[in-house]
């Protein structure tokens, strides 16, 4: 049990940071000064300059962003601009002290082997998305024959970024063969800083820039649904194309809120938090009912709008056989 | 003539969910035409463009702000639209820092507050619910534990250290109570009276207690026992303190015992125990039979029928005055919230002889694996539903796209459903349902029953009209409903029977 909940409710608390994502460490490690941008009821963010780290329970899960603590956060009673310090492996907020010195640092496991079923597993998935996703989400916009002022603007996005995609992937494939896959493991290793041969694609600029910041919730769907992408690149373990989408994304990261540029820049990067992780895992596997199940758990249409990213990409990668 | 009005919060970042909800409740405000809650992105400002509700100041905003966009009939409309969209938008943080402010924070700080308190309601996240308990249990406080994912083996040891000091442990997972009058977590508003309740089941006390409130009763103490204490692991320990507490009572004249079936060495237990009482018992164990049972106890295969034993009369039903349902499809979709609703919905079937599957099977029935098919039951409240989300009893959005595949589904041809009112759950469900069923298609009959009292704060008979309104059968209980469903599905299988024969 946390030192936090012996403690005297008079005296600055102790909480001990039990988990943190990578993005979330870098952060704490480089140190400055922040404030809680947004308070939820198991987490909140907290800003520092450009960055965000979300402070959460453990039931929020893990992400390369985020801080789990071993207390609830309606004891530590923390308010929307509060300031926070963040200074030799600790951040001081409110009246709590978190304390990352015991803390394991959270990364998402290897991706699976894409089975031979990801095709009809998209397919499936997408027919459940026109009449189980959410009628605000970019999903249903993207997947189903809604008509609104969000589905009229992102049919057309949608299609010129899988065109895009597309192109770029087809210079992979004849550089690399079938598939355009690259010989090593996941773009993580290139954030990791080893070495390995690749192609420099041209980024998907003027696509990305059309879907970024595009739609409703904390994050607008536009991102989600490119996170989305991002993830089930890096899980077709297509680095050269996500190299290339990643570098889109983090150029046009200005157009959305600060908050969604951290998530962006996160899976730019290769790391995406674990329930997202979860469904393109279960897309690989060919789960569709988990791939689903794990989308309706992020936010409300966010999982849903993943989910459409990552299927389009899949459906890309089908036609280049990957 | 059309009024569009824009105002724009700086770096503000509010909850998905949130912001759905108030987009909602300001998009149904008199004289609201259009109503956006969107990020001040640039691609977002398109959407609001496309939808010609962006204003000047609008444009204005940054990526990380928030936009509040409207399009209202009339000036007056408008300006009163904005008056309520920023009592909402100010909402969140106002209640909140109030919460923060005047909440104690510890449980000691709370018992200097109120010394004379004997029960801590504990509703922590799982992992530091069992300390909770026993920082209460070590003041003398009996301890009611909402929370959920604490270990068996955890539950079972802290109600043996409770037994031992004479304190009762309700839960974990313990949903609903009703002590001396009070209701607890969700429950219902029903006059007090003379029939205790114990239960292993949170929705089985709802639709219990409301069935006796609505029939002129009323009920002593409803104790929750949390949904795994009649296990063998743990043995029934606050189930049996329960019959204890409640055959010492002088106010409770009946007792009614709710849950799953038990272990049989943890059934024969309680039966025993039942058995040295002088007073009446009535035993509901859903989806059970062939219970012995002691002289002075008698067994209930239904909520329904459970309410009816406690109170010593059949309740009203206007099920055979319903207009009979034609429908589509052959099978029923049942979309629940409350675990034990959706149990003894497949009891109904079950008796019927009509087979079916549940993600939460009572026994005879089948496991459902993927996709439903067939007559299916589906608990929306299970762990696999609810796991970082809220509870459909809080938020019904959750059964949205349920709802929807199910209306999709050319087999279904009746959806049954439950609507859970009382403390803690949804301010409107039934309006939000009604809303969700705009979609809806010729040919699918809905059912439903709403458990809860007019007493409650969502009064029973306003959610039961806004229901009616938008064309759903509302039966008197949730047994009822299923009964309602199956026949109408019943008369659609044969319809095609007929025709294939044909």
């Amino acid at each position: 049990m946390s030192l936090a909940l012996e403690r005297s409710p008079d005296a600055e608390r102790d909480v001990a940071v039990v988990r943190a994502g990578v993005f979330a460490r870098q952060v704490c490690r480089r140190g400055g000064r922040g404030e809680v941008a947004a308070v939820f009821e198991r987490s909140l963010y907290v800003r520092i300059g450009d960055d965000f780290i979300c402070i959460g329970e453990p039931t929020i899960g893990n992400g390369p962003t985020t801080l789990i603590i071993a207390a609830r956060m309606a004891e530590l009673a923390l308010r929307r601009g509060q300031r926070a310090l963040l200074s030799n492996g600790r951040i001081a907020v409110g009246d709590a002290l978190l304390d990352l010195s015991n803390c394991a640092t959270w990364r998402a496991p290897p991706w699976p082997t894409a089975c031979a079923t990801l095709p009809a597993t998209c397919a499936n998935i997408a027919r459940r998305a026109t009449v189980e996703s959410p009628p605000d989400s970019l999903a249903r916009a993207v997947l189903g024959a809604i008509d609104t002022p969000l589905a009229r603007l992102a049919r057309a996005r949608i299609a010129k970024f899988a065109s895009s995609l597309s192109v770029e992937w087809a210079k992979a494939a004849e550089a690399f063969g079938e598939g355009g896959r690259a010989h090593h493991p996941s773009s993580r290793t290139i954030v990791g800083g080893h070495g390995v041969a690749s192609l420099r694609l041209s980024p998907p600029y003027g696509a990305v820039r059309d879907l970024i910041g595009l739609g409703y919730g904390l994050t607008p769907s536009g991102d989600d649904f490119l996170i989305g992408a991002l993830a089930m690149l890096d899980a077709l373990n297509q680095t050269n194309v996500h190299a290339a989408l990643g570098r889109a994304v983090v150029a046009a990261a200005g157009r959305t809120s600060l908050l969604s540029a951290s998530f962006l820049r996160a899976a730019a990067a290769g790391h995406v938090g674990e329930n997202l992780h979860a469904m393109v895992a279960a897309i690989l596997t060919g789960d569709a009912d988990a791939a689903v199940t794990a989308a309706t758990r992020i936010g409300h249409t966010s999982g849903w709008d993943s989910l459409a990213g990552a299927v389009v990409t899949a459906r890309c990668a089908d036609d280049h056989r990957c | 003539m059309s009024v569009i009005r824009n105002e724009v919060r700086r770096a503000t970042y509010l909850d998905s969910i949130v912001l759905m909800r108030m987009s909602r409740e300001i998009a149904a405000l008199a004289g609201v035409e259009e109503a956006g809650l969107i990020m001040g992105t640039p691609a977002n400002k398109e959407i609001l463009r496309e939808a010609g509700i962006l204003a000047a100041e609008g444009e204005k905003a940054e990526a990380g702000d928030l936009i509040l966009a409207l399009r209202a009939g009339d000036a007056r409309a408008a300006e009163a639209a904005l008056i309520e969209a920023r009592r909402l938008l100010d909402r969140p943080s106002t209640l909140g820092a109030a919460a923060a402010a005047d909440a104690p924070r510890t449980l000691r700080a709370a018992l200097r507050e109120l010394p004379e308190a004997n029960l801590a309601l504990i509703s922590v996240p799982g992992d530091f619910a069992v300390a909770e308990a026993r920082k209460a249990l070590d003041v003398g406080l009996h301890a009611m534990i909402f929370s959920d994912n604490v270990p068996l083996a955890d539950e079972a040891a802290l109600k043996r250290e409770a037994r031992e000091r004479g304190l009762m442990v309700m839960g974990p997972d313990c949903g609903t109570a009703i002590i001396a009058g009070v209701p607890l977590a969700f429950a219902n508003v029903v006059p007090r009276g003379d029939i205790g309740i114990v239960g292993a089941s949170g929705t089985g006390i709802q639709e219990i207690s409301s069935l006796i409130a609505r029939a002129g009763g009323g009920v002593s103490h409803a104790i929750g026992t949390g949904g795994r204490d009649l296990k063998a692991e743990v043995g029934a320990i606050t189930t049996l303190m329960a019959i204890e507490a409640l055959d010492a009572d002088a106010a409770t004249k009946h007792v009614v015992l709710v849950s799953k079936p038990p272990a049989a060495d943890v059934a024969r237990l309680v039966l025993d125990r039942i058995g040295r009482s002088a007073k009446p018992f009535t035993v509901c164990f859903i989806g059970s039979s062939d219970l012995a049972l002691p002289a002075n106890a008698r067994s209930a295969p239904t909520l329904k029928a459970a309410a009816e034993l406690g109170l010593g009369r059949p309740l009203a039903s206007r099920a055979a005055a319903l207009s009979p349902l034609h429908v589509r499809g052959p099978y029923v979709r049942g979309l629940f919230a409350g675990g034990t609703l959706c149990s003894e919905a497949q009891v109904v079937f079950a008796a019927a002889g009509a087979a079916v599957s549940s993600n939460v099977p009572v026994p005879g029935a089948a496991t459902l694996a993927g996709a439903p098919a067939g007559h299916a039951m589906i608990d929306l409240g299970d762990d696999e539903f609810t796991r970082g989300r809220p509870h459909p009893m809080i938020e019904p959005a959750v059964r949205d796209g349920p709802l929807a595949a199910a209306l999709a589904d050319l087999s279904v041809g009746v959806v049954l459903m439950d609507v859970v009112l009382g403390y803690g759950g949804h301010p409107d469900p039934a309006g939000h349902l009604a809303q969700a069923l705009r979609q809806r298609r010729d040919g699918v009959a809905i059912v439903a029953s709403v458990t809860g009292t007019d007493a409650d704060p969502q009064p029973r008979r306003e959610q039961v009209e806004k229901l009616e309104a938008a064309g759903v059968v509302v039966a008197d209980s949730n047994a009822d409903a299923a009964a309602l469903a199956l026949a109408a599905a019943g008369r659609a299988s044969a319809r095609d029977r007929g025709a294939a024969a044909r």
